[in-house]
């Protein structure tokens, strides 16, 4: 017979767990389907004794399991007990593969086969997948697993580890030390991991640490429980097949994403990005009547909002209507407004008011508004300033701002956008903008957008074509309408190019220029057959002009460092602007005349090219502010050093000797504080920043040392380290020995956490980057790329 | 770019400039009505600045550590340090009025001298010994020369495997015994005490060339092609890793040198400014 519940939960994360939970104590029939054999399988992959913060600290807990900031064990603990105590009916090793039927009358199919029905479903699988699984008979033995705890619970064991990615390689180089490793590569190299990890594995091959077996393929696993060994490992290899008796098998063949299945139940995504988020109501119903969706799959990453969606979708379900338990939050965030409405009819106002919003669904906008600030200004307030680095996105509720370009002034009303141009390009502010009469503004951070263009699509198209618009406006044509460039703008182009993508070559006809609207890009000559770089032009600037001006063929090629998209305007399109806006030729002309001197100038420079590729190649292309050491003037007294780590609690953020060097330039390891910052992609209390005037990225309090930063910054720039003591006085040091000399302060006692720590560009600091003050003899610079050809040519 | 000698067009040089012509000028018109010496109004005028002065030089090792203060930058107050520091040498002389003895007043004034003259010498090091520690590593830098040596050596030993015993042992013992750095006067001299064993005896291996000599040696014996390539790669591996070695030994000179001169100058700073006190304690005592 089937089984019959009203709610069906399906994956025991937080969300889950909170919703099963509240579903028990209010005596609903229900069951809790789990695909793993334990509880919240994202934070056991967590390392052991690991501290799971509880952010955002302002947000109320709503959910009968207790959760508050702790270690991985004491919650998961927590948990398991809340379960127990309220009698949860929850099924382990129940992978749901499909769903069918309609709300009241769904069927569940697990992977036993076995049929679950349900009236209604919650679906809290999250974003993390399961392990893809061996696939071979026998891959069921309890010595098979998918991760790897701690590596010194294993000694003298023999290993197979299958897989060729970076975990597969870390997992092999630490066990090998103390066991017999073996590693299964189905390639006949370890063309997907990381140079390092690359490294680390062709070094154990050699020294003989791990044997890997090339071109090959598991095929099964015998069990063997009479023998010392408890399995055989048969693996298929290109002469044919070998059996390795075994202790454990480990596979780390990656994991499937959850949106395949997802999918196959009906729910829709709006687009084909891997970050977007399925369409839900504010209910967090999703596009299929009686499915809901709740935590990191519906775009809740952290814990406490997983768990207080688990307790209301289970209210929504039973039709009552509470407010979210954000709603205080909102109601705070709202209260100093001049309406006298409620929450839910200021939300609603604000997006039948800014078009930008209006295609968004209610609990996308909720979430927005979450993050934002509403300001109300009275008249004649600096909202930023040119050449600001700052990059949120605003949005005008009421009234009307002024935004300046040279000696114009703009005026933008009610309904209307401003920021877009930094948000996009993460350059700094192209005009001031100063409110107007009674003026109510919105304004929204950087990644909260990002993540809203990524999932929402009209808000993508909408903003790209303003920004064409005002691009073309503020380049070329500053005192043309916008409904007179509307033609010209029409037939502008977004392109996109990958690194090191060529976007037009030398000798090519000229057909059209771009604007460069993210990235960066080189412009490169041949010079005896060979492309030589001679300078690099950064976003927010146009490349390909000569060309069209002087209607010949281009004159360099010009190749994308990073990835970088451009806003191309053709021939035709150009000439139009020429006539509408008569100083444009004489003004563009000048500035050809200058690129002509410039690249005359750097002709003669052989080197500066091999130096000017070897910066791209460390990814300066993408940098905004990067430290850079003159060899010729280092005596290596790691002054920056120190100063960086006296000046930053103990902890130096750079590194003088690591990283590359090229004749005379050196790359210490240190923060360049990227364009589009890869640091800032995943952090789930959004602690990193980009700061003002300087640009710089930096992380807050708020780091809760999950450790994603770290993994995703492509230079190696983040650390994660344990608070330090306050260091004694420098004179105390000195005559009496007493503390620690500067710089070397001790870890601070008692339980704390490692979080993350990079370069701030020193933005506390009177006087600025401590490193390049501390340099004895000016070898430490801070550069930013407009200037990489000065310090090339020194 | 600018370099801690030039900084800010020489403004510390015209300063100490001016400081010794004008102080010296004084001196020759000078006229006190006995042998010019350090008790005289204008001695004691020349002693207070030259104590100042070598208080405050000394107080550049505050400054180079004091990481928050935003008094100028590091290389200002090296720029000055240089510069001040050698019209100390002008100043103070005038001070003594040539009279010396053996006495603690001469023993301050050598130790000085010592302070500034190493000074000088540190000077040196850091202008010239970074442009020459540049243009020995060639393009990349130490770190990288350390791993394509790790990098040859396990070529080495892979190729290694499958030759005679005896050269293969060869072989892995000069690898395991190649010597680089050591204690500060094996780094100073960048000698190459590297060594091998072949055929249970100990030889020097200097830059390789012990063992290069055994290959090349075994190479005009061998017959089988395969193995001659083998072999020829080996030495070229071997040439490789001397030329590593090489740079690496004058990169370690160089950076003890950029050093070295601060063990001899700090501390004579500060014996110095001991011996200044007793000068100075002695003279308003005992005069």
């Amino acid at each position: 017979m089937t089984e019959q519940y009203k709610i069906v939960v399906i994956g025991a994360g937080p969300g889950g767990i909170s919703a099963a939970t509240h579903a028990a104590e209010l005596n609903i029939s229900h069951v809790l389907l789990e695909a793993s054999p334990k509880i919240a399988n994202t934070i056991q992959k967590y390392q052991k004794g690991k501290h799971v913060m509880a952010e955002p600290s302002i947000l109320p807990l709503r959910s009968p399991i207790a959760f508050e900031a702790g270690k991985r064990e004491a919650i998961l603990d927590e948990w398991q007990q809340g379960l127990l105590q309220n009698k949860v009916n929850i099924k382990y090793n129940a992978a749901v593969v499909n769903i069918d039927g309609e709300k009241g009358d769904y069927k569940i199919t697990l992977a036993d086969s076995s049929v679950i029905q349900a009236e209604f479903i919650i679906l809290g699988i999250g974003v993390q997948g399961n392990p893809r699984k061996l696939g071979v008979t026998g891959d069921d033995a309890d010595f098979v697993q998918y991760t790897l705890d701690n590596p010194d619970d294993h000694k003298n064991e023999t290993i197979v580890i299958v897989g060729a990615g970076d975990a597969a390689i870390e997992n092999a180089v630490v066990l090998a030390s103390n066991n017999k490793v073996f590693i299964v590569n189905r390639r006949d190299e370890f063309a997907r991991a990381k140079e390092g990890n690359l490294n680390l594995i062709t070094a154990a091959i050699d020294k003989g640490d791990v044997e890997c077996c090339y071109n090959t393929n598991p095929h099964s696993i015998e069990l063997t429980p009479e023998q010392e060994k408890p399995g055989i490992f048969v693996l298929k290899t290109a002469s044919g097949e070998i059996k390795i008796p075994v202790d454990r098998i480990i596979a780390r063949l990656g994991a499937i994403p959850p949106r395949a299945l997802v999918e196959s139940f009906g729910i829709e995504f709006p687009n084909s990005d891997p970050n977007s988020i399925p369409v839900l109501s504010a209910k967090y119903e999703s596009n299929v009547p009686g499915i809901y969706v709740i935590g990191a799959l519906g775009g809740y990453p952290l814990i406490k909002q997983a768990m207080n969606q688990g307790y209301e979708v289970v209210e929504y379900i039973l039709g009552n209507n509470i407010n979210p338990a954000d709603h205080p939050l909102l109601e705070n965030k709202l209260e100093h407004l001049p309406f006298d409405l409620g929450v839910d009819e200021i939300l609603s106002l604000m997006q039948t008011e800014i078009p930008v919003f209006t295609p968004l669904s209610a609990l996308t906008f909720r979430e927005l508004m979450l993050d934002s600030q509403v300001h109300v200004f009275e008249p004649n307030i600096e909202i930023f300033k040119k050449n600001d680095y700052t990059n949120s996105f605003y949005t005008i509720l009421q009234g009307e701002v002024n935004i300046v370009i040279g000696d114009r002034v703009i005026k933008s009303t009610q309904g209307n956008f401003f920021g877009e141009m930094s948000l996009i390009s993460g350059r700094r502010r192209s005009a001031t903008v100063l409110s107007g009469e009674s003026c109510i503004v919105i304004e929204t951070p950087r990644r909260t957008m990002i993540k809203l263009i990524t999932s929402v699509d009209a808000v993508k198209r909408v903003l790209d074509e303003t920004f064409i618009t005002r691009t073309i406006q503020a380049k070329f044509a500053p005192k043309v309408t916008i409904e007179e460039l509307q033609p010209i703008v029409s037939k502008a182009k977004l392109n996109q190019y990958s690194a090191n993508e060529v976007l037009f070559a030398e000798g090519d006809e000229a057909n059209c220029l771009h604007v460069i609207r993210s990235g960066s890009v080189t412009v490169s000559k041949k010079v005896a057959g060979k492309d030589i770089p001679m300078t690099y032009v950064a976003a927010n600037n146009v490349v390909g002009e000569m060309g069209i001006l002087g209607n010949t063929v281009r004159s360099a090629t010009i190749t994308a460092t990073v990835k970088t998209e451009t806003i191309s305007i053709d021939s035709d399109s150009f000439n139009d602007l020429l006539a509408k806006s008569p100083t444009l030729r004489a003004t563009m002309e000048l500035e050809v005349q200058k690129r002509h001197l410039e690249n005359t100038k750097l002709e003669s420079e052989s080197e500066t090219g091999d130096i000017l590729s070897f910066l791209m190649q460390q990814g300066l292309g993408e940098a905004t502010d990067v430290l850079l050491i003159n060899e010729d003037t280092c005596v290596g007294c790691d002054n920056c050093e120190t100063a960086c780590a006296a000046t930053h609690g103990g902890t130096s953020r750079l590194n003088r000797k690591a990283g590359p060097t090229f004749a005379h330039v050196h790359v210490p390891t240190s923060c360049r504080h990227c364009e589009d910052p890869s640091c800032m992609k995943d952090c789930p209390p959004d602690a990193i920043h980009r700061g003002g005037l300087g640009g710089e990225v930096f992380i807050d309090d708020s780091c809760i040392g999950c450790g994603n930063c770290e993994r995703n910054c492509p230079y190696g720039v983040i650390q994660m380290e344990y608070p330090k003591e306050k260091n004694s006085s420098f004179w105390n040091w000195m005559f009496f020995n007493a503390g620690e000399q500067p710089g070397e302060n001790k870890v601070k006692e008692g339980d704390n956490i490692k979080k993350a720590v990079k370069c701030d560009m020193c933005k506390d600091i009177d006087g600025g980057a401590a490193c390049v003050r501390a340099c004895p003899t000016g070898a430490a610079n801070r550069v930013s790329p407009e200037n990489f050809i000065n310090v090339v040519n020194i | 770019m600018e370099q801690f000698l030039s900084y800010a067009n020489g403004r510390y040089l015209k300063v100490s400039l001016f400081l010794s012509v004008f102080l010296s000028i004084i001196y020759v018109m000078h006229e006190p009505g006995q042998p010019k010496n350090g008790g005289t109004w204008f001695g004691y005028t020349l002693g207070t600045i030259s104590a100042v002065l070598i208080i405050w030089l000394m107080y550049f090792g505050r400054r180079k550590r004091d990481y928050f203060s935003t008094l100028g930058t590091v290389k200002g107050w090296l720029s000055a340090h240089v510069y001040l520091g050698s019209s100390l040498l002008i100043l103070a002389t005038l001070h003594t009025g040539f009279q010396f003895g053996l006495n603690v007043h001469t023993l301050a004034y050598a130790l000085m001298c010592i302070a500034i003259f190493s000074g000088f010498y540190g000077a040196w090091t850091y202008v010239y010994l970074p442009i020459k520690k540049r243009e020995n590593l060639k393009t990349i830098s130490a770190e990288e020369y350390y791993l394509s040596i790790e990098d040859v050596d396990r070529q080495i030993i892979k190729l290694a495997k499958d030759l005679p015993e005896s050269l293969s042992l060869m072989i892995n013992s000069a690898i395991e015994r190649t010597e680089i750095g050591g204690n500060l006067l094996e780094q100073l001299s960048a000698e190459d005490k590297s060594c091998l064993i072949y055929k249970d005896e100990l030889y020097a291996n200097v830059d390789q060339s012990g063992c290069i000599h055994l290959l090349v040696e075994e190479l005009s014996k061998v017959t089988e092609q395969q193995r001659a390539v083998q072999l020829k790669q080996i030495i070229d591996l071997f040439g490789r890793r001397k030329k590593s070695l090489k740079i690496l030994r004058y990169h370690i000179k160089t950076n003890v040198l950029l050093k070295l001169w601060l063990n001899i100058h700090v501390p004579v700073s500060f014996a110095l400014l001991a011996a200044l006190m007793a000068h100075i304690l002695s003279v308003f005592i005992y005069w």
